[in-house]
């Protein structure tokens, strides 16, 4: 580094985040392909899948969709499978869960048609149910890998947001 | 205390006290404040024997127009005097005549007079009530069903500067509707949850209260012709339904007495609420701050020496 | 305890014990000066990435970590405008006694009832896991102070109501 170039005063910008290796249009697919196999029933494929390449540095209503559709993935899991799909994962993947799940309770899923399932979902319990599954989900992320994941988590530069 | 008094206790007391027997004749000059903007004065203007009562109210000449005057005759009799300027209508009592009566009456008497300003409202009110009774006669003389509604008058009290009480008398209720000003938001809330229960409560309990009811977006229908009732901001309505079983001859002082403190018998209670609740607050931030002070590290290090007596130095 | 506080209040202690990894950082900005990063919010590359814990669209907890700070905002259930109105009330109090407190921010993020800071000085003169214990503790009594609060107004509503109302009986 040339330090006689450095200007001082400036200050320190945030460090660039790491992008994505896939383009947007790849996640574009991906979102339909997550969708399809949750719809399948192939839940936990669809997370395995959702980890394993996480929307870095993907333009806005591209990771939204994406990002929505892995929640829904993630809520649609059945609670008794949980653990084993956890202790499957390695440790990057466990840190990436562990974004997916913080950003599904700071975006909770608006009343939108695709709750028909349940019925007609009072607005004020909108998020309810699904903010509860992510909770336990959160739990026992953590009985297997600790809170030096949250730190991870909490430092790490490549963020959805 | 549940029920606020009726009378002014301290207009009694001061009275009690002077028209004693044996009490030493002195000079007094006491202003007195009750609610709602009425002063009482206490003067001995020209002797120490003679102790004039006077009362100013905010809205004295409505009550004049209801018919005040000709109650606070019956009530007061001899004692009135010419009014002292400045007020609305003024007693005189001679100390030493009455310190010689005997004692039932003077208790009677001062009883009465600390009830003054009770009286003073109370004209209105019993104009509605003979009103009532004149109309439910009519009634039922002709019998034919329900008498034309607009002939009575809506008596407007303005005894507030923007509040007024409102009463209209028909052939078979009284209705009598106060108009509140909210001036914060958090009485406006802990109004509408008091109010609440004053309309439930005679769902509930007791079911011979009179009828209440509230509106916080517009005057009720019985005085929406009034020009007093314009809606305000913060402005609420409660209304009062009073059946005919209210106003036998029997319970109809009492109700009268009562019905007039409603005001003052509310805010008074959303004020103890709020500092009931005040106290809780603190109680809880101290038991807050026990739990925040338990992260501090309880045994901080002591200054250590040597066997010497000589001190380790921080550098 | 509910069911579902239970595993949020989990999460909150959790998440809020992996952001309180807080060391002396002096400002680059600022010769000699030291500052809440997270307030300052003038060297992004000490700021953090923030997170939010949600119980439901009324509950929820915002963590904004920094190197030398952590800012904690919660949003308090508040079901009805009673309850609107004494979480004001509340939160007001305990602002107006934030000096008491220490890590009592004065002001609450917008969007939100009332918030902590949590400094480095904070954490080095005291208990770290303490510290997370009294905001998960605080969490829980003031939902469960504002519900009696509005338990006592109602029933003292009544009362009052019918003491007005019996003596016409």
């Amino acid at each position: 580094m040339d330090f006689r170039n450095l200007v001082v005063d400036e200050p320190l910008e945030k460090p660039a985040a790491q992008v994505s290796s896939y383009s947007s249009s790849d996640f574009q697919t991906w979102t339909n392909d997550i969708k399809s196999k949750a719809s399948r029933g192939d839940a936990v494929g669809a997370i395995m899948q959702a980890v394993n390449a996480p929307p870095y540095g993907i333009s806005e209503p591209v990771k939204s969709a994406f990002l929505s559709a892995v929640s829904a993935a993630i809520v649609s899991v059945k609670s008794s499978e949980i653990p084993s799909v956890i202790k499957s994962m390695d440790v990057n993947q466990r840190d990436v869960l562990l974004k997916y799940l913080y950003w599904s309770m700071a975006h909770p899923p608006t009343a939108t048609p695709s709750a028909g399932r349940y019925g007609a979902v009072p607005t004020s319990a909108s998020g309810g149910t699904t903010t509860g599954i992510i909770l336990s989900y959160f739990e026992k992320l953590m009985t297997v890998a600790g809170e030096g994941d949250i730190s991870r988590v909490l430092s790490d530069r490549r963020q959805f947001s | 205390m549940l029920l606020l008094q009726y009378h002014n206790l301290l207009l009694q007391s001061i009275l009690t006290e002077r028209l004693e027997p044996g009490a030493s004749l002195v000079y007094i000059d006491q202003i007195i404040s009750d609610f709602d903007y009425v002063t009482f004065h206490v003067s001995t203007p020209e002797t120490k024997s003679v102790i004039v009562v006077s009362l100013a109210i905010k809205c004295w000449s409505d009550l004049v127009k209801y018919g005040a005057e000709s109650v606070l005759k019956r009530e007061y009799g001899s004692y009135i005097t010419e009014t002292e300027p400045g007020y609305n209508f003024s007693l005189k009592l001679d100390v030493e005549a009455l310190q010689q009566e005997n004692a039932e009456l003077r208790e009677a008497l001062i009883d009465k007079i600390a009830l003054l300003k009770r009286h003073a409202m109370a004209a209105p009110f019993e104009k509605a009530f003979d009103t009532f009774e004149q109309l439910e006669k009519a009634a039922q003389s002709t019998d034919r069903g329900v008498p034309e509604e607009s002939d009575t008058e809506v008596m407007t009290i303005h005894y507030r500067d923007e509040e007024s009480i409102f009463v209209r008398p028909s052939f078979d209720r009284v209705t009598v509707i106060f108009s509140i000003i909210f001036r914060e938001e958090t009485d406006k809330i802990f109004g509408k949850v008091f109010l609440q229960e004053f309309v439930d409560a005679r769902r509930r309990a007791i079911q011979n209260a009179p009828q209440v009811l509230y509106s916080s977006s517009e005057p009720p229908l019985e005085i929406r012709h009034v020009p007093a009732a314009k809606m305000q901001a913060d402005m609420g309505y409660v209304t009062f339904v009073l059946f005919p079983r209210h106003m036998t001859a029997m319970r109809r002082e009492n109700c009268i007495s009562h019905v007039q403190m409603f005001r003052d018998f509310f805010l008074y209670h959303i004020k103890c609420s709020k500092a009931y609740l005040h106290s809780r607050m603190r109680y809880r931030v101290s038991e807050f701050l026990k739990i925040l002070n338990r992260a501090k590290p309880e045994n901080v290090e002591k200054e250590r020496k040597t066997a010497s007596g000589r001190r380790f130095v921080s550098t | 305890m509910s069911q579902s506080l239970r595993p949020y209040l989990q999460c909150v202690r959790q998440s809020l014990g992996g952001a309180l990894c807080l060391e002396d950082f002096a400002s680059e900005i600022v010769e000699r000066h030291n500052v809440p990063e997270v307030e300052a919010q003038t060297t992004p590359s000490a700021v953090l990435e923030p997170i939010v814990i949600s119980r439901n669209d009324n509950e929820k907890v915002l963590i904004e970590p920094s190197i030398n700070s952590v800012r904690l905002s919660i949003a308090i259930k508040q079901a009805d405008e009673i309850e609107g109105i004494l979480v004001h009330m509340l939160t007001r109090f305990l602002t107006a006694r934030a000096e008491a407190f220490r890590i009592l921010r004065r002001k609450a993020v917008d969007g939100y009832d009332i918030s902590f800071l949590i400094t480095n000085v904070h954490t080095e003169q005291m208990l770290r896991h303490k510290l997370v214990d009294f905001i998960v503790q605080f969490m829980e009594d003031v939902d469960r102070e504002i519900s009696e609060m509005k338990l006592f107004l109602n029933a003292r509503a009544r009362f009052v109501a019918e003491a007005f109302l019996a003596p016409f009986d």
